[in-house]
């Protein structure tokens, strides 16, 4: 049955299609605006019509490749491709404007490949006992991880906390917008039929991220823009074996940390690179090195978000229920060929199975080794004239914001959330908590009324259930220290 | 306007933000008997977003009258500002055309215009290449994605 599953993804013509795949998904996950999940819906009907395992080699090509390639424009443009990269902006946007994109870039790219293999070995070795362990977690757990996550916005906001929080509470008062989650109570939808699905996540990412920055840079001299030219002289990845020893255990951690966010469905690589690169700084013995662009930030944000694929895979092979929005897709694609995930499939499929680690691990290395050779060509991009650059991407933000629901009202969301990203700059708002925000709001909200209805209106089951306290104990010591330290740092 | 103003200015912005939110949350209907309707959220987030705020300004006020005033100069209207006001309107502009004369010929207009904005100085031979790569940028981008990727892209009243 393995050398069955093997065999079939080692012909020439699936190899192909890994290496498409990961080439496509590398371009959809650096434009911002377009994500690895977009990839994998676009090439949803090309999978159709190939057999089963060349079908899913091309889209977890797509995968893999998408949730990388969001470091490309973070690093280079400030901009992350996909939510799974805003961490990579905080070091590996000041690194690239140190000159030292090229190294930013090696970095990132290795460390995606590391996170990855590592939540591979994960996916391949320890599934089912770790999907068992993830069917313990009912609301109750997943509020308390939530509100876990959310106390990062206050590790986040270090230096002026209050105007962090308030962007974090910015950002969820944009899920507020909508449908209440489980009873669907219109809310603040001022009659505009097409605020009843709230906001999506892309234009309001897109939104503050790249349209915030354009809106930025008219104001700024062209000729400053342009001069920050790279003169290109990169050795291997950039980095040196005593820098990936200095960095083994950041690395293990932060993909510990992607693995097992990726394994929670609903949350996935856009939460677990921002909590790694905090938990990194946290335990970091140099925290205030962190944003000015060092190794640690970029490490930590890359191995996390990749280590979500293998992840977000184990509830989807193991469970049947996919791990975040890219897997559902995935689902889809598998379901199409009428195979069903779950706990049957190793018995029904099992060749089909070992097909799939063996394609993730092939699709691995074609991602480090496309982005490799394309560092030179990805930090020509820095060369373009911004004025050049900067329209050509809004329009392909404009193409990214539409094509998620096909409807122009997105694309004026994206327009006002530009309008108060910028805004929210100029007033020395840090961005990232309202991101934050906004991809956790409604997870709290909805599993805090899942679990009441559950423990019919009581609040002890959530102090009570172990993971449940564990993470909430966590979550109070996480803030009790972050104002001490403020309270500390202001005394000096 | 000095660093503390625009801190005053925007957190007051804020706390409109979340006294409307804490207000629009009473028209919300929630009957939920086991636990928590759909106002409690909101109330929660309006009521953390209004305390935030006050405390922002609060606290900005206070260290304004302990004299630790940063004075920086006051910005004036100058050619970035007039060219950011020109990308804001061309970007709202854009927006709303799109509906009506479709994505192509919108992208177009708008890339040609953006780059001659946003350029310190257009010379004769620079307005050729935003032109080609005005006109060459839109039509690969529709080629690509609605016809082999079968996307829907805006096509306007004429297409």
């Amino acid at each position: 049955m393995l050398l069955e599953g093997l065999i079939s993804v080692f012909t020439p013509f699936t190899i192909a299609l890994i290496l498409g795949g990961v080439f496509l998904g590398i371009i959809f996950g650096s434009i911002p605006g377009m994500s690895a999940t977009m990839g994998i819906a676009l090439c949803l009907p090309i999978s159709f019509g190939l057999e089963p395992v060349q079908g899913l080699s091309l889209l977890l090509g797509i995968y893999i490749g998408g949730i990388s390639g969001g470091l490309i424009s973070a690093i280079l443009l400030n901009m992350p491709g996909t939510p799974a990269s805003i961490a990579t902006t905080f070091d590996g946007y000041p690194m690239a404007q140190r000159g030292d994109a090229g190294r930013a870039l090696g970095i990132g790219i290795f460390y995606s490949a590391v996170g990855g293999m590592a939540s591979f070995i994960a996916l391949i070795f320890i599934a089912p006992p770790i999907a068992n362990f993830a069917l313990k977690f009912a609301p109750y757990e997943y509020f308390s991880v939530a509100i876990f996550a959310l106390t990062m916005l206050a590790s986040l906001a270090e230096g002026n906390m209050a105007k962090g929080l308030l962007a974090g509470m910015l950002g969820i008062s944009f899920t507020l917008v909508g449908a209440a989650p489980i009873d669907a109570t219109k809310r603040f939808t001022l009659g505009i039929t097409d605020l009843d699905g709230g906001f999506a996540l892309m234009a309001i990412l897109v939104g503050l991220y790249a349209i915030a920055e354009i809106i930025n840079i008219s104001g700024e001299s062209q000729e400053k823009n342009n001069e920050k030219i790279t003169t290109f002289k990169l050795k291997g990845f950039g980095f040196s074996i005593k820098e990936f020893k200095q960095q083994l255990l950041n690395s293990c951690r932060s993909s510990a940390i992607g693995t097992g966010i990726g394994i929670l469905p609903g949350i996935g690589g856009g939460t677990s690179n921002i909590i790694s690169y905090v938990v990194a700084k946290k335990q970091s013995k140099y925290p205030d090195k962190f944003g000015t662009g060092i190794m640690d930030g970029l490490v930590a944000s890359e191995s996390s978000n990749n280590a979500s694929i293998g992840g977000a895979l184990i509830p989807l092979l193991s469970l049947g229920i996919p791990g975040d929005t890219a897997t559902a897709m995935l689902l889809g694609g598998l379901m199409v060929h009428g195979i069903t995930p779950g706990p049957m499939l190793f018995k029904t499929n099992g060749s089909l199975i070992y097909s799939i680690f063996a394609a993730l691990i092939i699709a691995n290395i074609m991602m480090l080794v496309v982005e490799f050779f394309g560092i030179r060509i990805f930090v020509r991009i820095l060369s373009v004239p911004k004025n050049i650059l900067m329209p050509i991407i809004v329009v392909l933000c404009v193409v990214g914001a539409y094509a998620g629901n096909n409807r122009i009202f997105d694309v004026y969301a994206m327009m006002a959330f530009g309008l108060v990203g910028w805004g929210l700059v100029k007033c020395k708002f840090p961005l990232p908590p309202v991101i934050l925000g906004f991809v956790l709001g409604k997870i709290v909200e909805a599993n805090l009324r899942r679990g009441l209805m559950l423990s019919r209106g009581s609040f002890i089951p959530f102090i009570t259930s172990p993971i449940s306290a564990t993470f909430l104990a966590i979550a109070l010591i996480s803030v009790i220290l972050s104002i001490v330290k403020g309270i500390k740092t202001q005394k000096n | 306007m000095n660093d503390k103003k625009i801190s005053i200015i925007s957190s007051i912005i804020c706390l409109v933000y979340g006294i409307s939110i804490y207000i629009g949350s009473s028209t919300i209907h929630s009957d939920n008997p086991n636990g928590v309707g759909a106002d409690f959220m909101p109330r929660i987030i309006g009521s953390i977003i209004i305390c935030l705020s006050l405390f922002i300004v609060i606290s900005t006020i206070v260290s304004m009258k302990k004299g630790q005033n940063d004075s920086e100069p006051k910005e004036a209207i100058d050619s970035g500002t007039r060219k950011t006001i020109m990308t804001i309107v061309l970007l709202i502009a854009y927006a709303f055309l799109l509906k009506y004369t479709g994505f192509v010929i919108t992208s177009i207009v708008y890339l040609i215009l953006q780059m001659i904005i946003l350029a310190d100085k257009v010379r004769k031979k620079d307005l050729l290449l935003y032109g080609v790569i005005s006109v060459i940028t839109p039509l690969l981008v529709n080629y690509v994605f609605v016809h082999i990727f079968s996307l829907m892209l805006p096509s306007g009243i004429l297409g």
